[in-house]
């Protein structure tokens, strides 16, 4: 399913001008500076603003299109809208709150199984309570699970984690992931926290003063853009499941698409999906495969693009078939290993920053 | 330093604004008789150097103003009963109650003109005003004239009721009551089409004025009272519908 | 003597009750509009509306008994509807009140409306309600505050109203002769012990139902 949308809106101090297409299915990013228009482009998305030229598709259907004169009400769009400060109504129960949108529902609709969803989302005890005696990451969870009961073709999450601490935060995450993979909901997710972006997106759209810069998929992006990169560093994604659990050694075995990675200290389940962030400094390439190192992860890899960077470095961007590796190394490692596009090689990492 | 000079002045400024005694006083008029006393303050004021300065209202709140201390000097009522109630509570100068005018009531309609009376005979109207019997005297005067005419039981039903003679006219002049009971002194400016009720018919509507003890120019008001009985002004007040 | 009747006092009652009901029923949907609205003729209708909190009651009353006269724009439209003239009429005193206490109904209903304002409207409408629907099923229960003073003010202003019956009410027993007018006929007719004791059991009454008001708001707050 192809979703796309155009919009473009002038304001006194601003323009939004944006036009672009994100997959029918995974979480896509919207990332930006602060002010850069996300929650503007967000609103139009949602139907909250009107513009001067509105183009909006998901799948078969026509949300905006200025040009025809088509503009769906929004409360017939079928967007669903999770904010940051979570609205629950305060003179609903937790229960009659979740139940808002999916009793507005056409009744051929109403047939999900709103106790299993319940579960899912751990709120089986909060089902009585009232929005004031909830903390501010069980209001999220109830708006979160809310807005899926509401059936929507699209689902925007704006900054839902932003006003939470650390461990609400690690707290929600997981229910965030659960919305992609149990209800196939295509979810647009802003952010301007990096750490979010890498665990939960699986493409992103870069925005900056109301336009946008990139777009396409966040693995890819993580190499190429410096958006991105200013943060962290550069850096880039694994993903895979747990397939093997050392409980002696304490080391995790995750089988990605193209290897294994091994990874240790952290506490994994079998079977588990994981996505691993790897910072590019901790890379190091070897011509030979060292068979005797401390190091637990060795991959084979082919150079395919070098980048110079500023202080003397140089990114390397290598792959392993579809798998993107990059490194960052000094100019003197570049010239003493001879590297050019095409070099095969084994790059070396200890697998560090664990994202769940 | 400068409170001083401040109260000083500010003491300085009140006296400076402080009425002038010598030859003004307030005469409290009831409002029916207000436009007639207009035109004998005119009359006055042309012969004269002194000022009338005149205050209106219903006789019965001019009446509990002036139980309480307000500062007038002379009061024209609409009635009798509190001049006299005045005149016993020993707020009134010796000997100065007395009738400067009797008013006249007349049956009026702007609609049915001349056919005013057999209207209200034969109950062709929609609504009869009159002033409150219980707190105007041209009120009192309405209903022992329906009496008299034997009238009530047709109109009872009928009736709205002016808080005095003044709102009385309103409503007939404003068409919200086709026929009404009002002063002559109200309706003669305006046409001469209406039926003057025979003054047997009900209590004469006699007005009083009294000069109050507390008023601060005895000399002016006499002088005032003694002009309101002058020929001139007799005829002035005949003129706009009293008798004398 | 019969000193106190109880047509004046009921009258009065009625007057405050129909003119209350008919305050909500025409008065929330102004405040609602008033609350969502952008056009430019918002700040001149909010102007008019709430004209009748300084206008002399007299004044208002004034422009009544002309419009409501037969040759007035309002009282020729209720010919079609009836022989009996609108002035001296129940229905011209509920016209009446429901102009002179209008702002006291509108002014807290539209306060709340916007004390809500547009984010839980917003999230309502993400989740398929209509705008009819989100005034009922959010709005209007997280703004029973405003409903609970606009009744309040609503009922007791129009309990207390005289200068306007005073102008169009003709003063009729049984029909437009409220309390107020009847304590002022007392006093004119310098009957004072009747005055006094109408007097006393309308300040009684005034008190009891702002007390009731009052504390009932306090309880619901607590519960929620």
């Amino acid at each position: 399913m192809a979703i796309e949308f155009k919009y473009k809106k002038s304001y006194p101090n601003f323009t939004l001008d944006c036009q672009f297409s994100i997959p029918g299915s995974g979480v896509t990013i919207l990332f930006g500076p602060s002010g850069c228009g996300k929650s503007t482009l967000l609103n139009c998305i949602a139907g909250l603003e009107k513009t001067q030229q509105a183009y909006a598709k998901i799948g078969k259907t026509i949300l905006d299109d200025k040009e025809k004169n088509i503009r769906i009400a929004v409360h017939d769009r079928r967007v669903g809208y999770v904010f940051q400060d979570s609205r629950l109504f305060s003179h609903k129960t937790v229960l009659e709150n979740l139940l808002y949108g999916y009793q507005r529902l056409k009744q051929a609709e109403q047939n999900l199984d709103i106790t299993q969803i319940f579960k899912t989302f751990s709120l089986d005890d909060l089902l009585g309570s009232y929005p004031h005696q909830l903390s501010g990451g069980q209001k999220q969870r109830v708006a979160l699970a809310r807005a899926i009961l509401s059936r929507p073709c699209l689902l925007i999450l704006d900054e839902p984690l932003s006003a939470l601490d650390y461990s609400a935060k690690q707290e929600l995450l997981p229910y965030i992931q659960t919305i992609h993979k149990e209800f196939s909901i295509p979810v647009i997710y802003v952010s301007h926290d990096i750490k979010e972006v890498l665990q939960l997106g699986d493409s992103i759209v870069l925005m900056k003063e109301g336009k946008i810069v990139d777009n396409g998929d966040l693995v890819d992006l993580c190499v190429s853009q410096p958006l991105l990169t200013e943060q962290e560093g550069a850096s880039f994604i694994l993903e895979g499941e747990v397939s093997k659990i050392n409980e002696q050694e304490k080391i995790s075995t995750v089988q990605c698409k193209e290897f294994e990675l091994h990874l240790s200290g952290n506490i994994l389940e079998e079977d588990q999906y994981v996505r691993i962030l790897v910072h590019a400094k901790d890379v190091s390439l070897t011509l030979d495969k060292a068979e005797h190192s401390s190091i637990l992860n060795i991959v084979p890899v082919e150079v395919i693009k070098i980048h110079p960077e500023k202080n003397g470095k140089h990114i390397i961007e290598c792959c392993l078939e579809k798998t993107k590796i990059i490194s960052v190394i000094s100019i003197r490692s570049l010239n003493k290993l001879n590297i050019k596009p095409g070099l095969k090689l084994f790059a070396q990492f200890k697998a560090t920053a664990l994202v769940k | 330093m400068k409170i001083k000079k401040a109260v000083s002045l500010t003491i300085i400024f009140l006296t400076l604004s402080l009425p002038v005694q010598a030859d003004k006083i307030r005469i409290a008029v009831a409002a029916n008789f207000y436009s007639t006393l207009s035109l004998i303050k005119n009359e006055f004021e042309k012969n004269y150097d002194d000022e009338l300065i005149i205050i209106k209202g219903s006789t019965g709140k001019l009446y509990a103003q002036i139980k309480h201390g307000a500062p007038y000097d002379i009061f024209m009522a609409a009635d009798v009963k509190r001049p006299q109630l005045l005149e016993q509570q020993g707020l009134v100068e010796d000997n100065s109650r007395y009738t400067y005018a009797k008013g006249q009531l007349v049956l009026w309609s702007p609609k049915h003109k001349d056919k005013v009376l057999s209207v209200l005979k034969n109950a062709q109207f929609k609504k009869l005003a009159m002033a409150n019997p219980k707190t105007a005297p041209y009120g009192y005067a309405a209903n022992e004239v329906l009496t008299a005419l034997n009238l009530k039981t047709v109109t009872k039903n009928k009736t709205v009721f002016g808080e005095n003679i003044a709102q009385a006219f309103q409503f007939v002049q404003s068409g919200s009551a086709d026929v009404g009971f009002v002063a002559l002194s109200y309706v003669k400016p305006v046409t001469d089409k209406y039926w003057q009720v025979p003054v047997k018919l009900y209590s004469p509507l006699k007005q009083q004025m009294v000069i109050l003890k507390r008023a601060r120019n005895k000399t002016l008001a006499g002088k005032f009272t003694r002009f309101m009985k002058s020929q001139k002004v007799i005829n002035i007040i005949k003129q706009q519908g009293y008798i004398i | 003597m019969d000193l106190i009747q109880l047509a004046p006092i009921l009258i009065t009652l009625k007057l405050a009750l129909v003119t209350t009901l008919v305050l909500l029923v025409i008065g929330t949907p102004l405040a609602w509009w008033l609350a969502n609205t952008q056009t430019r003729y918002k700040t001149p209708i909010e102007a008019i509306v709430a004209l009748p909190l300084v206008l002399p009651p007299t004044v208002l009353g004034f422009y009544l008994l002309i419009a409501f006269s037969p040759e007035g724009v309002v009282g020729q439209l209720w010919s079609y509807i009836s022989d009996d003239p609108l002035t001296f009429s129940f229905t011209g005193l509920v016209i009446g009140s429901v102009i002179y206490s209008l702002p006291f109904v509108v002014q807290p209903l539209q306060a709340s409306f916007e004390g809500i304002g547009k984010p839980l409207q917003q999230a309502a409408a993400s989740l398929g309600a209509k705008p009819l629907d989100i005034f009922f099923s959010v709005v209007l229960p997280l703004s029973y505050r405003g409903f609970f003073v606009a009744i309040t003010l609503g009922f007791a202003h129009t309990v207390g109203e005289f200068g306007v019956v005073l102008m169009i009410g003709g003063n009729i027993p049984g029909l437009t002769q409220v309390l107020s007018i009847t304590i002022y006929d007392h006093v004119e007719a310098l009957e004072y012990s009747a005055a006094h004791i109408y007097s006393a059991a309308l300040l009684l009454f005034s008190f009891i139902v702002l007390m009731v008001a009052y504390t009932a708001n306090r309880k619901i707050n607590i519960r929620l």
